[in-house]
């Protein structure tokens, strides 16, 4: 179901996991993907809130810490296999891309 | 109420959060900011006329049957807040937020899909709580209306509740099918890969329009028709206020004393059963029994013919009266030992009233095996008689008139019987 779900990860989605490479408070990660993506993707609120949710459903991160209402997060080794696929397939995309056009194919 | 405040009536549900951002601007711009929401209720604060950006926000992993405030709310809210929104207040799932106009503040949702999704969520609980609710207001005008429909047509406090349960089934049909017009267009859409579309302000405004001037009418025709005195009447509107002033309290005291989910659920069940056995047993039939007892008097005078004609004693009689605009009805009952007379004369100058009412009687005697006969009787041709097989009950139809009789006496003969209800009913 996980995989169906998440075959193609979104924008926000791939950056909010690998925002969690590290740990992240959840109300950092917001700032952590603007970061990540040089400005160029931001991640609304309820979005991202929505986003946490199905992620630790789906165990593909995990709650590291809670202070008060803070909860922190990580990527699992689970949610860690999507986004590699993900970027692997990315890669290929850019890649063909390429071959295309050096007219290698 | 200060000059400062300013209290409006918006009625909304979750898929339709774009038009109330649209509403909150605009007030926004004329100088009322959003303080906070009981059920349809906005309260605003006076303040130096602004740009403002509202986020109407569906929250739909927390209950309509939590309190305020949960820790999940607090949590979502943080998060907003993080991102530069200001958090004005709560109802049930909706959650209101606001940013200076121009503000670089990130879209509580960048996500069009997730929005709509969590909307649709939400709206479960309010769809079902509609369909429920309609139904049994259908349930209702059926029973109101051919359980006896002499008393539903004579009856004026009936008819204007019926009218009343009409419009109330009306509006929640359109909603509903709004509802679903909606939900089904932006499936289409999301799979289409093309931009969710919620409903403007322009158009909630015209539907709460409607629904306000049917409530007018309502309360309108509550006081002016089904009370015989004014007091009555705005006694009557009063027993429409009661779940009102239920969910008020219900809300209050959730709200302050924190209770678990179950508990607000137990407590929501009992206001409700609370509210429908105050509305219909309690003060319902204190006022209604008010109104009948003025008409109670007037029976009598009505009751031209009764077991004395027939050559037996008047004991304690029972007779009613009831006139609405549509139709008005006598009806006697009366026994003297082992003899009886009951009947009841229903007058309309609505055909079709007459129709219905002479097929259900009909339909009453078959239903309880008494056989339907048509009786060649020797009244005029516009007189239609009927009697069930035993010949106690006998049923005299007129373009505008209907009497049910149920004769319990065998001393007089049935031509003379007939004779007697016609002079007295139709001549």
């Amino acid at each position: 179901m996980a995989r169906e779900q998440f075959q193609n990860l979104t924008e926000p989605m791939y950056y909010i996991l690998m925002s969690l490479l590290k740990e992240q408070c959840g109300v950092d990660i917001m700032e952590a993907v603007y970061k990540i993506s040089n400005g160029r993707v931001r991640v609304g609120p309820g979005t991202l809130y929505a986003l946490l949710g199905k992620f630790e459903k789906e165990k593909m991160i995990i709650e590291t810490e809670v202070q008060g209402r803070k909860r922190s997060y990580i990527i699992t080794e689970k949610g860690k296999e999507i986004l590699l696929e993900e970027r692997r397939r990315l890669i290929t995309m850019v890649k063909d891309w390429d071959d295309y056009m050096e007219g290698k194919l | 109420m200060s000059i400062n405040t300013k209290i409006t009536l918006f009625i909304f549900f979750p898929h339709e959060c774009e038009a109330v951002e649209e509403y909150l601007e605009g007030m926004a711009a004329r100088g009322w900011l959003l303080k906070s929401i009981s059920g349809n209720i906005f309260r605003f604060k006076k303040i130096e006329p602004r740009r403002l950006k509202y986020s109407v926000d569906v929250l739909h992993k927390i209950s309509d049957f939590d309190h305020k405030d949960t820790d999940v709310a607090l949590e979502y809210r943080d998060y907003c807040v993080a991102a530069g929104w200001k958090y004005v207040c709560q109802r049930g799932k909706i959650q209101v937020f606001y940013s200076e106009d121009g503000a670089d503040t990130v879209p509580i949702h960048t996500e069009g899909n997730e929005k709509f999704k969590s909307i649709l969520k939400a709206s479960i609980t309010s769809v079902i709580a509609q369909l429920i609710f309609m139904f049994s207001i259908l349930l209702n005008i059926y029973i109101q209306l051919f359980e006896n429909i002499e008393t539903a047509l004579s009856n004026s406090y009936t008819l204007v509740l019926i009218a009343g349960l009409f419009i109330a089934a009306t509006v929640t049909s359109m909603e509903l099918i709004d509802f679903f017009f909606w939900m089904v267009k932006n499936i289409r859409y999301l799979k289409q890969n093309e931009t969710i579309r919620y409903s403007n302000f322009k158009r909630i405004r015209i539907k709460n329009i409607v629904k306000g001037v049917a409530v007018l009418v309502l309360i309108l025709s509550l006081v002016l028709e089904s009370g015989r005195t004014l007091g009555q009447g705005v006694s009557l509107v009063g027993i429409m206020f009661i779940p009102i002033i239920i969910s008020i309290v219900l809300a209050i005291v959730i709200n302050k004393k924190r209770y678990s989910r179950t508990t607000n659920i137990i407590l929501y069940v009992g206001g409700v059963i609370i509210g429908i056995w105050l509305i219909g047993h309690g003060i319902g039939n204190g006022v209604i029994s008010q109104i009948d007892s003025n008409d109670l008097n007037k029976a009598s005078d009505k009751v031209t013919l009764s077991l004395i004609d027939f050559g037996y004693k008047d004991k304690s009689p029972y007779s009613s009266f009831n006139k609405s605009i549509i139709a008005e009805k006598l009806e006697y009952i009366s026994v003297d030992g082992e003899n009886d007379l009951m009947y009841t004369v229903f007058k309309s100058r609505y055909p079709v009233a007459i129709k219905l009412d002479e097929s259900m009687i009909l339909e009453r005697l078959r239903k309880n095996n008494l056989g339907v006969n048509l009786y060649k009787s020797k009244l005029p041709n516009n007189i239609t008689v009927y009697h069930d097989d035993k010949k106690r009950n006998y049923i005299l139809v007129s373009d505008n008139k209907i009497i049910n009789i149920t004769k319990g006496f065998n001393n007089i003969n049935e031509d003379e019987i007939l004779a007697s209800f016609y002079n007295k009913f139709f001549i």
